[in-house]
């Protein structure tokens, strides 16, 4: 202890000249620049707009006496520790004292530690008394809560003076490892920026990661490992060796103290692209196979993580990553965008780094390389092509009247005749980039934002017939909210008629189509306890059906759509019964509604609080007894009748 | 039986690689208990080395120097603190005074004798207020003797201390050395290349050059030797004008 305490006394007087004039010429300057400061600078009541600082002078004074204080410990007091021993010709004067590079550790710890304490503590009194001499406060720092709790701001300032004294022992190492134990803080700086370079990069391919990663820990970890790595540094490589062989033990220990960091943030970085299937925390339904055996989502181990790409079989509930977290599939293919998600067996990748496209076969798995065309486009194969038009051919969710099926293929509407011939019409580019079904038609998006008539075979005149935000096609007749009307004013118009109002369908909203003839409708009526009011309407005549709604089972105001993967085609989706499922919910829970289209009976079904679990995702109905759902990171198989409920995946 | 050095093929070498620089090359030395060993050899031979070895402050590639019986790197502390060592030029720390050196020294030493310490301030006029930065070379080599000589050791390294000093203090350097060898069984190793200060202190001489101990003897053994080419010719001159030195003065 002798020894310990002769070597930090030593250390005091062989830096108090310098902390001493340090000290009064930082100080001394930081008082009189305050003073100087314009008075308009400083925001003493809140709420000045031009005011350079959102708070007062008190307040930043006193931070910046407090850092003024921190500064002296990182560019002075830390880095000569080092540097003093060199102040005659070596640092060989201490290697040859018996025993002494011990206690000489020891001691300039117990220095450090004095001055890292009595620096900043100096500068806190000395800027406390500063505002005090002038009249101000230094409120700003903290507020008291209503509660009597105190609320600490924490100013930038004092959070990069947290950070500057946990780089204070590194200061000391690196001095340690220098010539002559010079430029300690640029060596820092450097360390610091190699190690978050490489931090940096973890955390750049990996966004959200951090959301997941307790840094206080590893920060305040890092200040026992800078200590043994200069203990070892200066006890064992001083021995017989100079600041080289400091560095080797210094930089080995530090290398041996990183490793298990690193290797749990590679870990964590593997989890975060490698996500263990089976124990995913958020899953995604993208898209089913044609035959509804093989599920693609997204999913991640982590609410903040981003999604990686899975194929789920739902017979084995085996899973498999098929893309990284920069590669989306989406199913357009060769047609106009109409959703991120459906029943699809060929998907196509958006990579955010360009090049090559791939096609994905959700039903094998396999991947297909295809180049991309001009239009940004994958140019298939002929192969590829005639497998996607089958599958468009196949899978096209929009109808003419009369059941007859439209699709798209090669930038061309193609539309089955009665006679059973398909009629093809080039499209515009331009329109037919993106279109979302509305009845007998659908709504183009993009350059020209109007409603296709399949019955009519026909674009709409935008301007003509004021279509603007919802609009559909009910044979040759288009129910629509005219341009700058509200929601619910609807109008409607035959081909060559005029636009006449529809008071039946006053402060309503379509659902879909619900035969060739009439539109599923439900009307809110925002009262508590009331619930929606469902009819249907039938463009031809004005004439209105009310359907009967199960009072009781209807937690909400308000009703809406339940289709499969969310995708409706001309006709709303219906089970393989023939029946249109409805949705109901509100904070507390939902409820499927079962609409049957021969009877026009309501029943509802599955009922299903909120604290079971967030809301379904309706995905199938792969029988006329059973409903696919997902619900949190869960797909359950649902009996309807019994509500038995079977987990497909994850099976763990 | 265990002799206070005794060095087995120590080999040293400064930088690495393509730049090294073999310094110290398979040296071998024992020093006679209670002798005055004078290490001659040339400016860059590597004495200097040599006495930072023994002293733990440079690792050696290889080889074996065992001082008392023990390993200074290993044992540093047991070993140094039976060492007294005076550098060539005073490298303490340029704020301290004598006084702060050697209350600084003190519990470094648990032999130190602080009265022996103020006999030999007094008697070699060490200013004991005075920084080392502000004093003279020989002031400050007054004070390194002086705080080699207070903890009473038993091994005293000289590293050419009186090189450098104005004729004067030389001779008060080199007086406060002869006093301090006639205390008892004490082995002194003194490096340096004036064949004046060998003929003054040596009871041996080791001849060194190129990393090597070339010649280990008493002085007239030394220069007794009927192949003395193994002595670099201008050492032998300096050596025989050494020996006409020593006539005279007996």
């Amino acid at each position: 202890m002798n020894l310990v305490l002769a070597h930090c006394g030593k250390e005091w007087r062989a830096q108090r000249g310098l902390l001493v004039a340090y000290s009064l010429l930082v100080f001394t300057s930081l008082a009189l620049g305050l003073w100087l400061a314009p008075e308009h600078a400083w925001d003493h009541e809140g709420g000045r707009n031009h005011a350079w600082f959102d708070v007062g002078l008190g307040t930043h004074a006193v931070t910046w006496f407090f850092a003024a204080g921190v500064l002296g410990v990182v560019l002075f007091a830390a880095p000569n520790l080092v540097r003093a021993e060199f102040g005659s010709k070596d640092d060989q004067f201490v290697r040859r004292l018996p025993g002494a590079l011990g206690p000489s550790f020891l001691g300039k710890l117990l220095f450090l530690l004095l001055a890292s304490a009595a620096l900043p503590l100096v500068g806190l009194l000395l800027g406390e008394l500063y505002v005090a001499g002038r009249g101000y406060d230094w409120l700003g720092l903290f507020e008291w809560r209503w509660d009597g709790d105190v609320l600490l701001k924490w100013p930038g300032t004092v959070i990069a003076c947290g950070l500057a004294m946990l780089a204070v022992p590194w200061i000391w190492a690196i001095g340690s490892w220098l010539p002559g134990g010079r430029m300690a803080v640029g060596g820092t700086v450097l360390f610091v920026l190699v190690i978050g370079v490489g931090i940096f990069a973890v955390l750049r391919q990996s966004p959200g990661i951090e959301q997941h990663i307790a840094w206080w820990p590893w920060l305040w970890g890092s200040v026992p490992l800078a200590l043994t790595a200069v203990a070892a540094s200066w006890c064992l490589g001083r021995r017989g060796g100079g600041p080289l062989r400091s560095a080797r033990l210094g930089l080995a220990v530090t290398a041996f103290g990183l490793a298990p960091p690193s290797v749990w943030l590679a870990g964590e970085a593997w989890d975060y692209h490698h996500p263990d299937l089976q124990h995913l925390e958020e899953l995604s339904v993208q898209g089913l196979s044609p035959d509804g055996r093989y599920v693609l989502a997204r999913g991640a181990t982590h609410h903040q993580w981003a999604n990686v790409s899975l194929r789920i079989d739902l017979d084995t509930g085996a899973a498999e990553q098929i893309a990284g977290i920069d590669t989306a599939l989406s199913p357009e293919l060769d047609r106009p965008f109409l959703g991120h998600s459906g029943s699809f067996r060929f998907w196509r990748t958006w990579c955010d780094h360009g090049g090559s496209e791939r096609i994905f076969d959700l039903a094998t798995a396999r991947w297909t390389m295809a180049a991309v065309g001009p239009d940004g486009q994958p140019a298939l194969t002929a192969e590829q092509r005639a497998q996607v038009h089958a599958e468009l051919r196949e899978r096209t969710a929009l109808r003419a009247p009369f059941g007859r099926r439209a699709w798209f293929e090669d930038g061309t509407l193609c539309t089955e005749e009665l006679d059973g011939s398909v009629s093809k019409r080039a499209g515009d580019k331009e329109w037919l980039q993106a279109v979302r079904t509305a009845g007998h038609g659908f709504r183009t998006f993009g350059a020209i934002e109007s409603v296709w008539d399949l019955a009519g075979n026909r674009l709409l005149d935008r301007k003509q017939w004021r279509v603007d935000t919802a609009a559909w096609v009910v044979r040759d007749t288009v129910v629509f909210v005219p341009a700058g009307t509200s929601g619910s004013c609807w109008n409607q118009r035959g081909v060559d008629g005029a636009a006449e109002p529809c008071a039946a369908l006053g402060a309503a909203a379509v659902l879909g189509l619900f035969d060739d003839d009439q539109l599923l409708c439900v009307r809110s009526l925002r009262k508590k306890g009331e619930p929606p009011q469902l009819f249907l309407y039938r463009p031809a005549d004005c004439s209105t059906t009310a359907l009967s709604v199960p009072v009781a089972a209807v937690p909400g105001t308000s009703l809406g759509v339940a289709a499969p993967l969310g995708a409706n085609g001309s006709l709303l989706a219906r089970d393989p019964s023939g029946c249109i499922w409805l949705r109901s919910q509100d904070n507390r829970g939902e409820v499927f509604l079962r609409v049957d289209t021969a009877t026009r009976q309501v029943t509802a079904l599955l009922p299903h609080r909120r604290g079971d679990g967030s809301y379904y995702q309706l995905l199938d109905w792969p029988d006329g007894k059973h409903v696919l759902i997902a619900q949190d990171e869960k797909i359950l198989r649902i009996d309807i009748a019994t509500g038995e409920r079977t987990i497909l995946f994850p099976r763990r | 039986m265990n002799h206070v050095m005794d060095i087995e093929g120590l080999v040293f070498d400064f930088g690495w690689g393509p730049r090294k620089k073999r310094v110290l090359d398979g040296l071998d030395l024992k020093l006679q208990d209670g002798a005055v060993t004078v290490l001659l050899g040339q400016n860059g031979s590597g004495k200097s080395t040599l006495l930072r070895v023994l002293l733990g402050v440079l690792r050696p590639r290889a080889g074996r120097v065992r001082l008392f019986g023990k390993d200074p790197l290993r044992a540093h502390r047991e070993v140094l603190q039976r060492i007294g060592y005076v550098p060539d030029v005073p490298d303490v720390y340029p704020w301290m005074t004598a006084k702060d050196l050697f209350a600084f020294l003190q519990p470094h030493y648990p032999r130190w004798n602080a009265t022996l310490c103020s006999e030999l301030c007094e008697r070699l006029a060490v200013p004991m207020r005075t920084k080392f930065k502000a004093m003279s070379r020989g002031q400050g080599m007054k004070a390194m003797l002086t705080a080699a000589l207070a903890p009473e050791p038993e091994l005293l390294l000289l590293d050419e201390p009186f090189a450098g000093l104005d004729p004067l203090v030389r001779e008060q350097v080199l007086q406060g050395v002869v006093e301090a060898l006639r205390d008892g069984e004490r082995t002194v190793l003194c490096a340096t290349h004036e064949l004046e200060i060998a003929s003054r202190i040596a009871d041996r001489v080791a001849v060194l050059q190129d990393g090597k101990v070339v010649k280990h003897g008493s002085l007239a053994e030394v220069l007794g030797e009927e192949e003395p080419a193994q002595v670099p010719s201008g050492l032998h001159r300096v050596l025989a004008a050494a020996a006409n030195t020593q006539e005279v003065l007996a």
